[in-house]
């Protein structure tokens, strides 16, 4: 299986190249982060706001948006496509499942965006020199994890609506929905606990969380020990939901298609 | 016996709707479905080594009959079994020795040269280093490969690109090939190479192959049995020349006068089929031919002549009207049927 | 008059067969009505904590979302459409089609096509305004009317030409097929109104990228915040913006042109 992800891996970024100057508008148009930095950062100016300074909107919205940019997913595009025209019946000879083919796509991207991203992160902490986390070897280590759980649970969630094609036709809609909410309760456009307390309070537990603020989160240092145990293991809990409805919907949507064919 | 259908039948549900708004109003309503019979009632065996051409109009059954013996259909009813496998249940040991090649539909990567597909198909195969390369060089050597492994794909003509294709099915070294119009949309001289790298390949590795093509250059440069499909059912199955001389019993005669007659006429000699100025086709009873041909070299002004097989797509043509006239037969009685209760 | 007409019939017939897809069109109305209600939330969820957004009251804040949204409606209903097909023929080479019609190359292949259920925005974008100046108890003049739809115009005018340049830049870039979705980039800094930006980025929403003039500026005319100079301005830049597309896209067509064989 390694060997079989080394070679995807290989092709996949041999093909990114192709599209590099692609990869970087895909990049570069993720604005809404600063968008919303720049709101909350004009309110925040005669004083703190719920507990956050200026400084601190900069430091998590700058870091938000590079964890939007580590977990950005797209293969709904693919899929749906592939699906809908029967190119999958491609795939489907292949003794291999699908799943690897688009995870290793969206992998490849993932190794080479930080070379794009460095010099960013780099040119943010010139320009706001007040950023700031709090940073021990721990939280470090879970923001990696919270990071690839993040990915995961973003990618297994927009796989899963990519093969509803097998069943509906606007399978896209449904995720937009899903979209909508994770910009809405996944800390896009408020810190979390900026929210009012009783939806702050069920947000906490959403999925939406762990796939775009949690790692934020962790080394913001708004969280106590309690904090980060009880949201690891709820993130814990979504990623493995998450794979257990995609094996779920995948045994039956599979039979579906060889059933109708394309 | 490598490749065995039992009472395949494959049917889809359509829904039917009238046409007009009425009709779509019904239609939210009251469904009404009628089955498809892409496939009905096929059976057939066959053994390691051959080369089987499937023949039938569009939508016989041939591309669903395909996809079910490689796994992408599962069949409505009847038994299948490939190499000892149930295709459908998509064993990794399975997929390992079987290949579908489709014309239209591609797995080479459009943007990076066919080599970096091969690499990533030999680890997705698990084929070791050294015979991957050996079949590589093989591949490349019998397709005339070289020259194109490092282009990218979207670069390449279409010829090249279904030569790339074609290696890309068979680097694993299946022991089957199903090939759905291989040769579509090439030009000639690629269509016979195509066909000589597929007889070279089952000679060397005695691949099991069967083979839809429309072109009949196809079917006879390489099968010796075919199978004929049409409407999901089996015409005939067997070998392509007895089916010739079954439905056509006739042998053509082709000759070239010399100059015009002196009042012979030519329809004492056979049944005319065609006239080009001093060039003449007879059609002869198989058993006359012999004796049609002397008539004709002693008594008519021959400058040259030549004795044929009628052409194969007269003969699958002749088929095919046979069963639709078959058909339209049954229909009535079924009408007649109807039309008493 | 024949433009007019043939408008009418480009339309005619986009209608006809989206409608033929009636589930989908109500779904997709489902979606804009959606959006529309996840953007009013999220400004809600700011007001929790202010009262003002860069000077502008909750209401107001509210027009510039209803903006946002109606203009989402006018580049997804009547621009969009065109730019893939303008890139698609000048990949295919069909676009030489588009230049030996006895018709305006410009006209064709700006307002070919529409896609009518985004126009759903617009209708929900007017009426957010509208519930926006009611909470206000503000009725506007029928001179700060006639100044919005000025601004409302001259705002289409600078999204229009924005959309002609890039379409135009698609005779260079054939192959960078998401170049379009930069605008958009640009286009999300303009859901607020632009005070929030302070300096370069203000200047850069302002006068490079006119972003200001589509969404905040109509704003500030219905609500009698906008004075003379800045209407002119604003008219200015339409107009300025209106030509110089037009001139680069003539620009590009004979580029296209003479190079293509």
């Amino acid at each position: 299986m390694f060997r079989k992800y080394i070679a995807l891996l290989r092709l996949g970024i041999a093909a990114m190249f192709e599209y590099r100057a692609s990869m970087l508008i895909w990049m570069l148009i993720n604005v809404m982060p600063l968008v919303m930095l720049a709101v909350w950062f004009s309110m925040a100016e005669g004083g703190p706001v719920a507990g956050y300074t200026q400084s601190d909107f900069v430091s998590y919205y700058l870091l938000l948006a590079f964890v939007q940019q580590m977990t950005t997913v797209w293969v709904i595009y693919e899929l749906d496509y592939e699906i809908r025209h029967g190119d999958l019946s491609i795939k489907l000879l292949h003794p291999l499942n699908p799943l690897h083919d688009y995870l290793s796509t969206n992998l490849a991207d993932k190794i080479l965006r930080p070379f794009a991203l460095i010099p960013l992160a780099v040119a943010a902490w010139l320009i706001f020199p007040t950023i700031h986390y709090h940073l021990t070897p721990l939280r470090v280590a879970l923001f990696v994890v919270a990071l690839a759980a993040a990915w995961f649970i973003r990618f297994m969630s927009q796989y899963i609506f990519g093969l509803l094609a097998f069943w509906v036709s606007d399978s896209m809609t449904l995720n937009d929905i899903w979209f909508a909410f994770t910009e809405m309760l996944g800390g896009m456009i408020a810190p979390l606990d900026l929210f009012p307390p009783q939806v702050a309070a069920v947000a906490n537990w959403l999925p939406f969380r762990f796939m775009l603020a949690f790692p934020v989160e962790i080394v913001s240092g708004r969280l106590t020990s309690q904090d980060l145990a009880a949201g690891a293991a709820a993130m814990l809990f979504w990623v493995v939901l998450a794979f257990v409805v995609y094996r779920w919907v995948w045994r039956r949507g599979i039979r579906q298609f060889s059933a109708f064919g394309a | 016996m490598i490749i065995s259908i039992q009472h395949l039948c494959k049917y889809y549900q359509v829904h039917q709707k009238e046409a007009g708004l009425v009709g779509s109003l019904k239609s939210l309503v009251n469904r009404k479905y009628h089955d498809v019979k892409a496939v009905d009632d096929l059976s057939f065996t066959i053994d390691a080594g051959e080369i089987v051409g499937f023949l039938g109009p569009n939508g016989a059954g041939k591309t669903t009959t395909l996809k079910v013996l490689s796994g992408l259909l599962y069949p409505t009813s009847g038994k299948v079994s490939v190499l000892g496998f149930t295709p459908s249940e998509r064993r990794v040991e399975f997929l390992k020795n079987i290949t579908l090649v489709m014309g239209q539909k591609q797995q080479l990567n459009w943007d990076l040269p066919a080599m970096e597909t091969f690499l990533v198909n030999a680890a997705i195969y698990e084929l070791p280093e050294k015979q991957f390369r050996q079949t590589l060089d093989e591949l490349t050597e019998l397709l005339g490969l070289a020259p194109l492994l490092k282009k990218r794909v979207r670069k390449l003509s279409l010829g090249e690109r279904m030569k790339c294709e074609l290696a890309a099915a068979l680097l694993h070294r299946p022991k089957v090939l199903f090939l759905d119009e291989p040769t579509i949309g090439l030009d000639v001289t690629m269509q016979t190479s195509v066909r000589q790298f597929i007889a070279d390949y089952n000679r060397r590795h005695r691949a099991t192959i069967i083979l839809t093509s429309h072109y009949m250059a196809d079917v006879t440069a390489l099968c010796k049995r075919v199978i004929v499909i049409d409407h999901g059912k089996l015409l005939y199955d067997g070998d392509l020349h007895a089916l010739a001389e079954r439905i056509s019993p006739h042998k053509l005669i082709r000759v070239q006068l010399a100059h015009s007659l002196n009042g012979q006429r030519l329809e004492d000699y056979g049944e005319i089929v065609k006239t080009r100025g001093q060039r003449v086709e007879f059609l002869v009873p198989r058993d006359a031919t012999s004796q049609a041909a002397a008539r004709m070299l002693s008594e008519l002004p021959v400058a040259d002549v030549t004795i044929e097989e009628p052409a194969i797509e007269d003969v699958i043509t002749r088929v095919f009207e046979e069963a639709a006239r078959a058909r339209a037969e049954r229909g009535e009685a079924e009408e007649n049927e109807d039309w008493e209760e | 008059m024949r433009y007019l007409r043939l408008l009418t019939i480009f339309y005619k017939y986009s209608i006809i067969s989206e409608l033929e897809y009636r589930v989908e069109f109500l779904a997709n109305v489902f979606m804009s009505v959606f959006w529309l209600a996840w953007a009013i939330v999220s400004v809600a969820i700011f007001f929790l904590h202010t009262d003002e957004i860069g000077d502008w009251t909750w209401p107001e804040v509210l027009m510039v979302v209803a903006l946002f949204t109606l203009f989402s409606g006018v580049m997804e209903a009547l621009l969009r459409p065109n730019v893939g097909a303008v890139l698609d023929q000048v990949r295919d080479g069909t676009f030489d089609f588009v230049l030996t019609k006895p018709v305006n190359a410009q006209f064709i292949a700006s307002l070919r096509n529409i896609v009518v259920w985004r126009l759903s925005d617009v209708v929900i974008g007017l009426g957010l305004i509208a519930y926006a100046l009611a909470q206000m108890h503000i009725v506007p003049t029928v001179g700060q009317v006639a100044l919005f739809a000025l601004m409302l115009l001259a705002a289409t005018a600078i999204v229009y030409s924005l959309w002609l340049m890039m379409v135009s830049l698609a005779f260079w870039f054939v192959k960078l097929d998401n170049f379009t979705e930069l605008f958009y980039g640009f286009y999300e800094a303009g859901r607020y109104p632009v005070t929030i930006y302070r300096g370069f980025a203000r200047a850069l929403l302002t006068f490079v990228v006119p972003i200001a003039f589509v969404t905040t500026f109509p704003a500030s005319a219905l609500l009698g915040r906008i004075d003379q100079p800045m209407t002119l301005l604003g008219l200015a830049f339409a107009i300025g913006l209106f030509i110089l597309s037009n001139r680069f896209w003539t620009f590009a067509v004979g580029h296209y042109s003479s190079a293509s064989s």
